[in-house]
Formats: C-alpha cells, sequence, structure tokens
C-alpha cells in the first residue's frame, strides 16, 4: 500500500479519528442523537474519500495538478484575500455596534464583546500592515 | 486578454482537456483562458504556443492586447 499524497492521507487520517472519538463519547455518554450521526457520517465518508484518493495513484495525480493549477492557486489568492479583508471590517462593524449598544443599554457585557471584537480588528489591521511588509520586500 | 487559443485548439481537433493535459493544467483554466477571464503565465502561454508552434506573441494576441491597454492608460 503505497501513499501517493500525504496531505491528504493525513486529512483523511484525522477525520476518521474525529469520527472514532465523536463515536465513542457519544456511546459513553449514551447520547447519540440524529445531529450526531449527521456528523459521523459526514467525517467517516469524507475521511474515507481522502484516504482513498491518497492511496490511488491516478486520483492522486489529478489532485496534485489541481493543487499546481495556476488558475486555481490565483483563485484561492484572491478569495482568501477578499474573505480576509471582508472579515476585517466586519470586526470593525460588530466592534462599533456593540459599543453603541452598550452605551444605550449601559451594559458591561457588550463592552466586553465590543472590546473582544476590536482586539480581532487590530490584529487583523497588523497582519494586514505585517504581510504587506514581508511580500513587498520578498517581491 | 485576448488569445488565439480556441481558434488555434479546434484548427487542431483537440478537446480542451486533451490541451489541458498536455500543458499539465486543469481544463477549467483552458475554458478560463478561452472565454478571455483569465490570463496565462509566460511559461503557460509558452508551453502553449510550442504545442501550436506559433510564436508567443501571435498566440496571445500581444500587439493587439498592447494596443487595448495603451487606450486605458490614454483615458485615465
Amino acid at each position: 500500500m503505497k501513499i501517493y499524497n500525504k496531505g491528504h492521507f493525513i486529512s483523511g487520517i484525522v477525520m476518521v479519528l474525529l469520527g472514532l472519538l465523536n463515536l465513542g463519547l457519544g456511546i459513553v455518554s449514551s447520547d447519540l442523537d440524529i445531529s450526531l450521526g449527521v456528523l459521523l457520517l459526514g467525517l467517516f465518508s469524507l475521511g474515507g474519500h481522502f484516504i482513498y484518493r491518497s492511496l490511488n495513484k491516478k486520483l492522486s495525480t489529478v489532485d496534485k495538478l489541481e493543487k499546481m493549477d495556476e488558475r486555481n492557486q490565483f483563485v484561492l489568492l484572491k478569495n482568501r484575500s477578499s474573505a480576509f479583508q471582508i472579515q476585517k471590517y466586519i470586526y470593525l462593524g460588530l466592534t462599533a455596534i456593540c459599543f453603541v449598544v452598550a452605551a444605550i443599554q449601559n451594559s458591561k457585557m457588550f463592552e466586553y464583546i465590543g472590546t473582544g471584537f476590536g482586539l480581532a480588528f487590530a490584529i487583523s489591521l497588523f497582519l494586514d500592515i505585517a504581510t504587506f511588509v514581508f511580500y513587498d520586500s520578498k517581491s | 486578454m485576448k488569445t488565439r487559443v480556441k481558434e488555434l485548439r479546434t484548427q487542431a481537433k483537440m478537446t480542451q482537456q486533451q490541451l489541458a493535459d498536455m500543458v499539465h493544467v486543469s481544463s477549467r483554466t483552458i475554458i478560463s483562458i478561452e472565454k478571455e477571464q483569465y490570463s496565462p503565465s509566460l511559461m503557460l502561454a509558452y508551453r502553449i504556443a510550442e504545442i501550436f508552434e506559433v510564436s508567443v506573441e501571435e498566440l496571445c494576441c500581444l500587439k493587439e492586447n498592447k494596443e487595448l491597454e495603451d487606450k486605458q492608460y490614454e483615458n485615465l
């Protein structure tokens, strides 16, 4: 048995192990319901799918080509940077909303939540600048 | 960016998948190039040009695309 795609193999194993862990916890706590069933179905089928693909030479080659494909890399780059930018401004919006609500309702809880979102925004902003400086110097 | 990929591919009676396999990209990339939604990298353009035995300039209609770009810069 040869592993042609280590990344997918590891992902598959992790998913199957997570599934087994959830199943074990469900049995131990006698908490087996539909939502757990759906989760287990998802984890086992996806994990099994990744393991199968990683052990199949032809499918692994297809997966590696897809990963190396320049257009796919370009789309992923655009997708991740757009998602990050949108997320950053959502944090800013949520910070503002929380502080406004905190002021209106005189609520400490909303102040703390707003501070949390504000911190998340600050970290995102810092990362944005830091990664820009890094890639600008490298290119 | 406008290219002659579709024209040359159909002349050679090749499918998009066949061309994609020959230049080591996905068929989705070839589709995007033919729809002018994606501009190929220099290396990819060179690989495709080699297969159709044309120059990169001819394949990517560089003169025409340059003229279009120049018009954009004039309007700035």
